[in-house]
């Protein structure tokens, strides 16, 4: 056979060369060669490429599989060296997974949280192509942001705008009345819609047809529980409820239950022609005012900035000229975090979770390697005799790597557990109803797995790397001297995860303080004991007068108003001008409607004129608001408003309001006090109060604190008995502040958590850390007792360098506190001074300390404690 | 050597091809020697990974001859048993004959 050598065809020879195990590939190389030119010469080329080919594929699986295999043969070996140093230090194996578990299960738990609030609405299949409607309307560089719009607006831009396939509009009536037979309650949920919005958002039904349930006007669709809360066990297909008394709606559909991660939740929907008869037919076609949701659906692939440019122009054709309002779409699937109208998520706050969540995994993290490398020593001699034998760098790091991974797979186990175990408390704590199965969702799953690799090889990698590259001969003969390398390496490691800590720690005073700060602030009116009893659409029109007459003969009873909004959440506004303004200069100002006794009730102070009065004829009898400057309507104004017109003494000054080309003249008879009519985080505005006593859809009474039960029983008695059809249904006014502040609530507890897990994680790895050390200087410490040296002397030795570690974290871990804090506050515009907080600085970095002490001093007593003969016997 | 640590037939057959070629069992001649005498053909990976495997184990030693141009000029890596393998391969054929010893069924004679 003297044919000359043909070398095989190049591609799969490259391929092949790929696969071949490195120190084989000349020998194995030259064995297909062979062969494919024996092949060659008896078959012809072709036959020979073939063969090449088909050896290819039979090679590649069987040669990955065969590599696999073997280097799961020396994993074993590394598995069983892991387990062994497992077993013989416990509390050093237990003190590392402890660690590890929990700062793994604080970061799954906040990705739960995360995760679930990127949810929101995406039980609605066509989420991103729905879109609702704002509106903004700047008035004197001041916007005011709505999600409700004009009623007409959206049938309109369906027919207008091409590329709008479907609308679906939301109207929400608040406190409502529904009964079947005998069974009445106020809903809060009743939503009256367009019949579209079955075909386009995803409301699954378990009974009835989704395309004929909206066919007739009275028609109603309800969810499962509302099914039974109103029909118990009996099929509600068919069944009729009354809708405040006079309407009768059939029931033609169930939908299922809403889960926790939507915005809209309909417990009714009715269609919304139903609501004519109760607001009158002027309500379809008014352009003018903010009346209802509005959302569209848009065909696919439409640019959103084009689509909203012509709903602004289409917008433009029905108002007039000078409108000036802007309509801005927002994605359904974007609209909790990320709507710039109103978001209803906080997605700074989620952002801050998630810095909480790695920085508590990388305290984790930071733990491992402390107490690697301090355990270094005891493992310096396995890695020096796997040097003699052999052993590559390569090898000894894939062998440390390993390990962690070992250990931070057990720790992620634990993870799981810890995690399921407390996912409830958290639900709890936040409201969300998140169920552990979220946490195997392809995405999370992924994390997961990032989060399990980057613990691993950030926990194992300065072990590796350090461990290494040890000389053999040194540490065989036993010049290795652990500790001395990584010290300056360690203190860094520990003067992190302290100054994480303390970060920590002072965020959550300080969030504490702000919270407390906004629950306690003096607001300008009551809060305490006073009931609130709300009016729905039937009753709150009626006369209050025979029930403030019966209520205050009890003793127990201080006052009693109706209002339209309560104090604390007046949202209405309007523009005026005013008596001496400037080139007819506007402002927005917000109004409410309250009865006399408002003011009184509510013990919101006066500080120049009157109050209203039924002894001023004036206050009541120019009840039209379109009465001329003559005869115009008292008002009560605020400070702030007072300030705005520029007015020294603004009793009997007119203000004038102006809607369309139409102006009603009222005039001020008194100034109260600012009071923080809306939450906080905005500052007080301008605000009118008027008088009307047939617009009470809050009805507050002023309560004694003693005897609640007996006058609870009370009021409920009398409004029952002066009001038979209408439920009681009542609150506690200072139960909506809390409901105001919740998310600061509940971002606040889960600080108070997570940043003491941190602290603990921390503390751990201190507590291995000392327990190390006074194991390394048990000698030093044995001859110093020797040498009279008393136990506290050296209880002060050994704390020492950790103290010393720990005041070094404080002084990186303050300014980053204050910074990150700082920038928290200015989302309020009531907020606490940071500066007059500095106390809680030292506070935070005293409580660190104090735990780290506490933790030292456990090992160092035992240290000095012990008794130096056994320590020096070994000698 | 316990029963886990049996070797499977198809590493039987190799060890003992093998032992046959003395001087010459590099793989290409092993894999010949199978084709031939199980009348099926053998791929490259099918008599590689069984050799690597034995040579780890220590059943097989190799030893890397000298390059030749047929072979574009490559070395040639020659396997020889060792004498656990020799040892291997004695027990195979004791526990082989001590089973097929009084089996006398002319269904199995072909």
């Amino acid at each position: 056979m003297g044919e000359k050598f043909q070398r095989p065809p190049r591609l799969p020879r490259w391929i092949l060369y790929r696969f071949l195990p490195e120190s084989e590939n000349t020998y194995l190389g030259g064995d297909f060669d062979e062969i494919y030119n024996s092949i060659l010469v008896r078959q012809g080329r072709g036959a020979a490429c073939r063969w090449y080919w088909i050896q290819l594929l039979y090679w590649i699986p069987l040669i990955v599989f065969h590599s696999v295999r073997w280097s799961l043969t020396m994993f074993k070996n590394y598995l069983k060296i892991t387990l062994r140093n497992l077993k013989r230090q416990k509390g050093y194996a237990f003190i590392n997974i402890a660690g590890l578990s929990v700062g793994i299960a604080c970061a799954l738990l906040i990705i739960l949280v995360v995760q679930y609030e990127f949810k929101y609405e995406s039980n609605h299949e066509n989420a991103n192509r729905i879109y609702r409607i704002n509106v903004e309307h700047t008035q004197l560089e001041r916007t005011f942001k709505s999600t409700s719009s004009p009623v007409p607006l959206a049938p309109a831009m369906c027919e207008e705008v091409p590329e709008v396939t479907h609308f679906a509009r939301i109207a929400v009536l608040r406190q409502i009345q529904v009964a079947y037979e005998d069974r009445k309650f106020y809903e809060g949920n009743v939503l009256f819609v367009d019949p579209g919005i079955l075909e386009m958002f995803t409301f699954p039904l378990v009974a009835g047809d989704k395309t004929t349930a909206f066919k007739d006007a009275n028609s109603v669709v309800i969810t499962e529980d509302m099914a039974t809360k109103y029909f118990g066990k009996e099929d509600p297909l068919g069944k009729s409820l009354l809708l405040v008394n006079s309407i009768s709606l059939k029931v033609t559909g169930v939908m299922k239950n809403h889960p926790g991660y939507t915005n809209i939740r309909p417990d009714f929907m009715v269609p919304i022609e139903t609501l004519k008869p109760l607001v009158g037919d002027g309500f379809f076609e008014n352009w003018l005012s903010q009346q209802l949701q509005s959302f569209v659906m848009l065909a696919e692939d439409h640019s959103v900035a084009a689509v909203e440019h012509k709903i602004q122009d289409a917008f433009n054709r029905h108002v007039r000229e000078d409108d000036g309002r802007v309509l801005t779409l927002d994605q359904l699937k974007r609209m909790h975090l990320f709507s710039d109208t109103q978001p209803t998520g906080n997605i700074n706050s989620l952002r801050i979770l998630l810095a909480v969540g790695g920085l508590i995994l990388l305290v984790a993290c930071i733990n491992f390697m402390n107490l690697a490398t301090a355990r270094s020593a005891k493992r310096a001699k396995e890695v020096g005799l796997r040097k003699v034998v052999g052993a590559a760098r390569q090898q000894l790091i894939r062998q440390f790597i390993g390990e962690s991974l070992i250990y931070s797979a057990v720790s992620m186990l634990f993870a799981l557990v810890l995690a399921y175990t407390f996912l409830p408390s958290l639900n709890n704590l936040t409201g969300q109803v998140i169920e552990f199965g979220d946490l195997f969702q392809t995405h999370i799953l992924a994390g997961m797995v990032g989060i399990y690799i980057l613990v691993g090889f950030v926990s194992g990698s300065y072990p590796a790397l350090f461990l290494s590259a040890v000389q053999p001969t040194r540490i065989l003969r036993g010049h290795f001297e652990a500790g001395t390398q990584g010290v300056l390496f360690r203190k860094i490691l520990v003067v992190a995860q302290f100054a994480i800590s303390i970060i920590l720690i002072i965020a959550t005073m300080v969030l504490g303080r702000q919270l407390n700060f906004l629950l306690n602030k003096p607001l300008g009116f009551e809060k305490d004991g006073i009931v609130v009893i709300r009016n729905d659409r039937s009753t709150y029109r009626r006369d209050l007068q025979p029930l403030k007459t019966e209520l205050l003969k009890n003793p127990h009873i201080l006052g009693v108003s109706g209002s339209l909004m309560l104090p604390s959440a007046i949202g209405m506004y309007n523009n005026v001008t005013w008596e001496g303004a400037t080139n007819n200069q506007e402002i927005s100002i917000m109004h409410n409607r309250v009865d006399y006794d408002f003011l009184d009730t509510f013990g919101i102070e006066l500080v120049a004129g009157r109050k209203f009065s039924p002894e001023f004829s004036v206050d009541t009898s120019a009840g039209s608001d379109e009465s001329g400057p003559e005869k115009s309507r008292s008002i009560i104004i605020n400070q702030e408003a007072a300030r705005q017109f520029g007015w020294e003494d603004p009793i009997n000054k007119k203000v004038i309001q102006i809607y369309g080309a139409e102006r009603s003249y009222f005039n001020v008879i008194g100034v109260v006090k600012d009071f923080h009519f809306s939450s906080l985080r905005n500052s007080i505005q301008p605000l009118k109060l008027f008088l009307s006593t047939d617009n009470n859809r809050y009805v507050s009474v002023k309560i004694r604190g003693e005897g609640l039960t007996g006058t609870l029983k009370f009021i409920e008695e009398t409004w029952k008995r002066i009001f038979p059809d209408a439920p009681f249904d009542y609150f506690f006014f200072d139960s909506v502040f809390e409901r105001t502040y919740r998310s600061e609530a509940s971002l606040k507890r889960l600080f108070e958590y997570f940043s003491g897990l941190a602290v603990f994680i921390g503390c751990m790895g201190l507590l291995g850390l000392a327990s190390y050390a006074a194991e390394r200087r048990s000698k030093e410490i044995g001859i110093r007792k020797v040498l009279g040296a008393s136990s506290p002397q050296i209880v002060i030795l050994l704390s020492r360098e950790f103290t010393r570690w720990v005041v070094v974290a404080n002084l990186f871990a303050w300014p980053a506190a204050y910074f990150a804090t700082r920038s928290w506050l200015g989302g309020f515009a009531y907020h606490i001074n940071l500066n007059a907080q500095l106390g809680f600085f030292v506070l935070a970095g005293a409580v660190a300390l104090a735990i780290a002490l506490l933790t030292v001093a456990f090992q160092a007593i035992r240290a000095a404690l012990s008794d130096p003969v056994k320590t020096l016997k070994y000698e | 050597m316990t029963i886990t640590n049996y070797l499977t037939r198809k590493e039987e057959l190799i060890l003992l091809a093998v032992h046959k070629l003395g001087d010459t069992a590099g793989l290409v001649k092993v894999r010949e020697i199978l084709n031939v005498s199980t009348g099926q053909e053998w791929t490259v990976g099918n008599v590689y990974v069984p050799l690597d495997r034995m040579t780890k184990l220590g059943y097989l030693e190799a030893r890397v001859g000298e390059p030749t141009a047929r072979r574009g000029g490559k070395a040639v890596k020659y396997y020889a048993l060792t004498r656990q393998g020799k040892e291997a391969l004695a027990e195979l054929k004791r526990v082989h004959d001590t089973m097929w010893n009084g089996v006398s069924d002319p269904a199995l004679e072909k």
